[in-house]
């Protein structure tokens, strides 16, 4: 008997050991499989202790505007925390974003988050972490947002009293992002101090920029002329002009129930004649439509260097429940033509066509990044160029280019010149939420462009177009990013 | 010098010196001066377990060198970290251990041989469950929802954990005298008396909402029956039983239903119930390969709290996986499965019934408070309030554990007298 004892003890032994196993394998799940996922959780303390202890980098803008600093505090324990500050207040809140505990983060303060602090290191530095090497401090971003245009745009902003809007500005040539400002807007300090006064404000943490949906209206009609000239539709097209133009469905009015007499393709754009453009766009058909729009960048989610991706959105056509139209079915191309059908864009998706129209029909990538340094020094990153997208001919640039002049001379957008600078753009208004959505895009010196904007007012009564709400703003910023009226 | 007591000094020295220096690492971090008081602590703790080592030297020669060794690496382990956690409790702990020492030189001189609590089975047996009765009368205090303590004036116990000692040793005794009978037939009057005593002690547990206990108790009734009559019946019987007594359980017990709702979805409720399991998570996942380093990790709060509430008890376990990583964890794992293997082997390697059974019931009820809180902490099972044997801060539990080490000492002992005897015999 005795010795079956033993066996039975040693099943139960094994039964031990298996135990044993089970829980070195969960451990091994906890403790290496899913530990990143873990520490990631917005529950977590420990990292949120590790954050605190970290001095999180600078972020500047590319004037030197400090806009998110840091102070130390002393933690009860003796040891030294740290906190962000906000030293030009509310300052392109929706591109540095918020860092707050609990609440995780957005913009900037999220996509650079491993680069502010210091987590991007080399492995010497990790090691030093190892020895107990307590002082982490985390490596500067640099922006590409130009102080003066920020704050220009912000105030232009506020001073609207409309719901909501955005500015976004340019540098055609390069790619970098010189203003992105949205209303309403908030105060990061806010926001980590007591995040649920500033969620409560409706849409104030939305970075309309380029999250908004909006329908693009007159603007659109850049890509509807844009794609004509490129399908070899020449310059000097003559139009019959008219009063409506027939669809399938209703039919097209121009703006007003106006008649317009007989006229050339410049004219159209100028007075932004929808007659002429919905018979361009029925002429060109939804293909070369889809086309052109997705070598401008839409259908896609713009590849902004230092948002997070999940804050950006494509602009496109869109079907049932607000999804994406899917590939291969009809749209009506001549309302689309006239940027009134099914179109949802953002500000930042219209500043990037401008700009690809104003560097010769190259869109670069957007980036808000300039550079990245050591806290001591030296250079992490450097900001690269990189085109996306090659949306149209240089020819097909300078033609539009001319026409977009002569909406600022002469056209709709009169209120946005520049004395002793040459401003091209086009004007924009919409339906968005039974009330108008107005818009302003344009590109100055017209000659050599320096900036590239796109500027989108929600809520005005109608009546009011975008030229008389949105140019003023785009004059004012392009006024301040230009340094009044000098080069950049 | 045996070469069993040899092989244990050699251990022991190499245990104490491990302690000392993880003790004056988490002192350095600590108070960072270098000083001698880390020192001092390491070599007072070499110094206690040598004591203890010469009176097994005197009292049992023969007996196993690894058990010591093993509890009191553990032990040395627990006082640092309950050091590191809360430092005002590393001095009581330190008592504790001083206490639990004496007790074992006690229980060793005194008793000498274990064969002695035979006679004295049901006396064993009705004292635990008279100690378990304590707690829920009007001497008995309430802590966290359980009923677990009794007030000693300046000292408070766990009836517990003696109970649990005392239980196994009633059960080693009446099976090895009744298990043929056992093994044929069911028969109530043999049953009885088991059943009855086992009843009283789950009844007293439930009534002291002690679902770790219970469970502890319940396993090693139905491991020590199954070892000793060899039918799977009644673990299997067992098994069900238990199973539709936890569905019960679960039906009526708010608190049950917490404790599973939190061990299969503590994220449902992470900012109250759901928080201390979390946390200990985390601890975990911070911790990684290689951990943080003895006192380097995040574990006390600005405030003076730990981040992880109960953090010297239940789930010391995390603070050590933080500090010393997935290497550390599984070494303190391994070290249980050694203890629980040389306990095993103890068992294996006695000739009567009782001091097998004996051997057995205790090594596997160390395993099994083991499993059920490290599983408890990695989320394997739902949290039962448990020690860690050993590492875990606490008085009683770690002199009854040291009791328990004692008895298995005693019995490696007495095996071996008897082997070497039988091995004389054979040549005379």
């Amino acid at each position: 008997m005795k010795s079956t004892m033993n066996s039975r003890m040693a099943t139960v032994f094994t039964g031990i050991c298996v135990a044993f196993v089970g829980i070195i394998g969960l451990l091994t799940w906890w403790q290496i499989v899913v530990a990143g996922e873990l520490r990631q959780k917005d529950e977590n303390n420990q990292t949120a202790y590790y954050e605190q202890r970290v001095q999180r980098g600078f972020i500047e803008t590319r004037d030197g505007v400090r806009v998110a600093g840091r102070t130390s505090a002393k933690g009860a324990n003796g040891d030294t925390v740290w906190q962000r500050t906000y030293p030009a207040g509310g300052l392109a809140a929706h591109v540095i974003g918020y860092d707050s505990r609990g609440h995780s983060r957005t913009g900037v303060e999220r996509a650079m988050n491993d680069t502010l602090t210091g987590s991007t290191r080399d492995l010497g530095a990790v090691v030093g972490l190892l020895d107990g090497d307590e002082e982490v401090v985390g490596d500067n971003v640099r922006l590409t947002i130009d102080a003066r245009g920020q704050r220009a745009a912000e105030q232009a902003l506020a001073e609207t009293g409309a719901p909501g809007g955005a500015v976004v500005a340019i540098e055609p040539a390069t790619g970098r992002v010189l203003t992105m400002a949205s209303i309403p807007t908030f105060s990061p300090a806010d926001a980590v101090k007591d995040f649920k006064a500033v969620s409560a404000r409706p849409g104030s943490l939305l970075n309309r920029a380029t999250l908004a949906g909006y329908p693009p209206g007159s603007t659109f009609k850049l890509v509807t002329a844009a794609a004509a000239l490129e399908g070899g539709v020449s310059p000097d097209r003559r139009f019959e002009g008219g009063a409506t133009f027939a669809t399938p469905g209703p039919d097209i009015q121009n703006f007003g129930g106006s008649t317009a007499p007989p006229h050339d393709f410049t004219y159209a754009l100028t007075n932004s004649v929808n007659t002429s453009f919905a018979e361009l766009g029925t002429e060109l058909g939804d293909a070369k439509l889809r086309e052109q729009m997705r070598r401008f960048g839409f259908f896609s989610v713009p590849p902004l260097r230092g948002l997070p991706r999940n804050e950006m959105r494509a602009s496109g056509l869109t079907g049932e429940g607000g999804k994406p139209l899917p590939e291969g079915r009809d749209f009506d191309e001549a309302r689309t033509a006239i940027g009134q059908e099914r179109l949802t864009v953002t500000p930042l998706q219209m500043a990037l066509v401008t700009a690809g129209i104003a560097n010769g029909g190259r869109v670069l990538e957007p980036t808000l990044v300039e550079r990245i340094t050591r806290p001591a020094g030296g250079i992490v990153e450097q900001r690269q160029e990189a085109t996306w997208k090659t949306a149209i001919s240089p020819d097909t640039a300078r033609e539009l280019g001319r026409m977009m002049e002569s909406v600022v001379r002469e056209g709709s957008g009169t209120a946005a010149a520049l004395e002793g600078v040459s401003v091209a753009g086009k004007t924009g208004t919409a339906d968005f939420q039974g009330r108008n959505l107005t818009w302003f895009v344009a590109f100055a010196p017209a000659d050599a462009p320096k900036v590239a904007i796109a500027v989108a007012i929600e809520g005005r009564e109608s009546g009011q177009t975008g030229g008389v709400v949105a140019a003023p703003i785009a004059r004012r910023v392009i006024e301040a990013l230009l340094g009044r009226g000098g080069a950049a | 010098m045996t070469k069993p007591r040899l092989r244990e000094a050699f251990w022991l020295v190499v245990v104490g010196l491990i302690v000392a220096v993880a003790y004056g690492t988490v002192y350095l971090a600590q108070q960072e001066v270098v000083s001698a008081e880390g020192l001092t602590w390491g070599g007072t703790f070499l110094a206690l377990l040598m004591a203890a080592h010469l009176v097994v030297r005197r009292a049992l020669p023969l007996a196993d060198p690894w058990i010591m060794p093993g509890a009191g690496l553990l032990t040395g382990i627990g006082i640092t970290m309950t050091y590191r956690i809360k430092p005002s409790l590393a001095g009581p702990q330190t008592a504790w251990f001083v206490i639990s020492l004496v007790l074992l030189a006690a229980l060793v001189l005194l008793v000498r041989d274990h064969h002695v609590l035979e006679r004295y089975k049901y006396v064993i047996g009705a004292g635990s469950v008279l100690m378990l009765a304590l707690t829920i009368s009007p001497a008995g205090k309430t802590v966290n929802g359980s009923q677990l303590w009794i007030d000693f004036g300046p000292a408070q116990i766990q009836p517990g954990e003696f109970a649990k000692l005392g239980i196994v040793i009633f059960l080693a005794a009446y099976l090895r005298e009744n298990r043929e009978l056992l093994a044929q037939r069911i028969s109530p009057k043999h049953l009885g008396p088991l059943v009855l005593f086992w009843l009283m002690s789950l009844g007293l547990l439930v009534l002291m909402n002690d679902f770790g206990t219970s469970l502890l108790f319940y396993g090693s009734f139905l491991l020590l029956v199954y070892v000793a009559t060899g039918r799977a019946w009644y673990p299997l019987v067992g098994g069900a039983a238990f199973a539709a007594g936890a569905a019960f359980i679960y039906q009526t017990s708010g608190r049950i239903r917490e404790r599973v709702n939190i061990w299969l979805d503590p994220w449902a409720d992470a900012q109250d119930t759901g928080y201390q399991p979390l946390q200990a998570l985390f601890a975990i996942a911070d911790g990684g390969v290689f951990g943080r380093g003895l006192g380097q990790a995040f574990v006390v709060t600005p405030n003076g709290a730990t981040l992880i509430p109960d953090a010297q008890t239940d789930f010391i376990f995390a603070v050590i996986a933080d500090e010393l990583g997935f290497v550390g964890a599984v070494g303190l794992l391994m070290c249980f499965v050694v203890f629980t293997w040389r306990g095993f082997s103890i068992a294996a390697s006695c000739r009567d019934g009782f001091s097998k059974l004996l051997a057995f019931g205790l090594s596997a009820v160390l395993a099994m408070q083991a499993i059920v809180i490290v599983g408890g902490v990695v989320r394997l099972l739902p949290l039962t309030g448990q020690t860690l044997p050993f590492v875990s801060y606490g008085g009683s539990s770690l002199l009854a554990n040291w009791l328990l080490v004692g008895l298995l000492l005693m019995i490696s002992h007495h095996g071996a007298v008897e082997r070497q005897r039988d091995l004389q015999g054979a040549r005379a």
